[in-house]
């Protein structure tokens, strides 16, 4: 068991869980701490606007904290909000997907007027301001090639080579097999590398 | 001379290369097939693009507002919670001990009348049972099986070995490498 007024900056993550189960209000603001950049990163990366990146990261950040004495200290706590997060993420694309207008047009609309009417022009996209500042932030290629992915290959292919965590850690934070996992990178390098192959030349 | 057209590097032989423990024998392969090399060389440094992505950082006031949001619960609270559920379970069957204590002669006649019927129930579905035994054509050779002690020490062993292994399965079926955290309920 964790001391009471243990140093938090120092102390590992599971020490620092401890404390926060023992009801340190600081506690929970280190994980919060530690974690806040690479979980945004990787939900601002998988949903690609900032806004509802930040409500995602809260989200992730909540459920987290107010469940956290159904964290096992046994496992990393890294892996435990990456999975959070990356579910939080795959959630909220399965929902927007469901919202977003079909290029074909609405399976609702009955005339062909209709149906031209509400399909989705691709030239209509009018940018904001912020939009255009945060298409610069995430800007280069390499960010754009990464959004093309499939939003599963985009989650392995970031917890992989951005966050550095192995195949293992991957599968078990996405439910999935792990031979599932190693396919999915292998065809997110792929695709990335011919994405940038121009890059190389 | 080596044919290194075939027998090409495998994605997971790529990782290995990545990681820097691809086996020397297919390092070998790796220096002399141009295109394996030119795949490994386009791997090493798309991961290296990658690794080198910057982090964001939210909105300023980020830890303050999930804070505003997470239930921070102290062990006092959680103790105070522990003891009302067991109050709440322990005080029903306080006041039913008292009443039968306080009430001997009523609790004694709900006890008669209730044994009585479900005695006679039980009395007639044992018998049911015993005599549909009694009456299968496997029942002489399992009385015969139970007859010899050293029979019976043997069907006993595997019995509790069959037990045993079943409780290892099922141990293992229950056992999860996490605890589930998709839909967390905050």
């Amino acid at each position: 068991m964790a001391k009471p007024g243990i140093d938090l900056a120092t102390a590992s993550d599971q020490e620092v869980v401890l404390e926060a189960r023992a009801g340190r209000q600081a506690a929970y603001r280190e994980l919060v701490r530690r974690y806040e950049r690479p979980i945004f990163s990787l939900i601002y990366r998988m949903v690609r606007n900032r806004e509802q990146a930040e409500d995602l990261s809260q989200e992730t950040f909540v459920k987290a904290l107010n469940a956290i004495e159904s964290y096992r200290p046994e496992y990393k706590f890294s892996s435990w909000i990456f999975k959070i997060a990356n579910n939080v993420s795959i959630d909220h694309l399965r929902r927007r997907e469901l919202d977003t207008l079909s290029l074909d047009g609405s399976p609702h609309a009955l005339t062909p007027e209709a149906i031209q009417a509400s399909a989705l022009q691709l030239g209509d996209r009018q940018e904001t301001a912020l939009e255009e500042l945060e298409a610069r932030e995430l800007g280069g290629e390499i960010e754009e090639a990464i959004a093309s992915l499939r939003p599963e290959y985009r989650s392995c292919i970031l917890l992989r080579h951005v966050e550095g965590r192995a195949y293992e850690e991957i599968a078990t934070m996405m439910d999935l097999p792990l031979g599932t996992v190693k396919t999915y990178i292998h065809r997110a390098r792929g695709e990335l590398r011919q994405a940038l192959a121009h890059l190389r030349q | 001379m080596t044919d290194f057209t075939a027998n090409h590097l495998t994605p997971d032989e790529l990782d290995d290369w990545l990681a820097g423990s691809l086996a020397r024998h297919r390092e070998g392969h790796l220096h002399g097939c141009a295109d394996c090399r030119r795949l490994a060389d386009a791997d090493r440094a798309l991961a290296h693009l990658l690794g080198a992505l910057p982090l964001f950082s939210p909105a300023a006031g980020f830890g303050d507002r999930v804070m505003a949001r997470v239930e921070i619960r102290r062990p006092a609270r959680r103790k105070a919670l522990a003891a009302a559920l067991a109050a709440g379970l322990l005080l029903p069957m306080a006041a039913s001990v008292g009443w039968s204590l306080a009430n001997p002669d009523t609790l004694s006649q709900l006890l008669q009348g209730l044994g009585s019927g479900v005695g006679g129930l039980g009395l007639a579905a044992v018998r049911s049972v015993g005599s549909t035994l009694l009456a299968q054509p496997w029942y002489p050779w399992v009385r015969g099986l139970l007859e010899s002690p050293a029979r019976l020490g043997l069907v006993f062993g595997a019995t509790a070995l069959a037990y045993a292994g079943g409780l290892v399965v099922f141990r293992r079926l229950m056992a999860l490498p996490m605890p589930r955290v998709a839909h967390v309920q905050g």
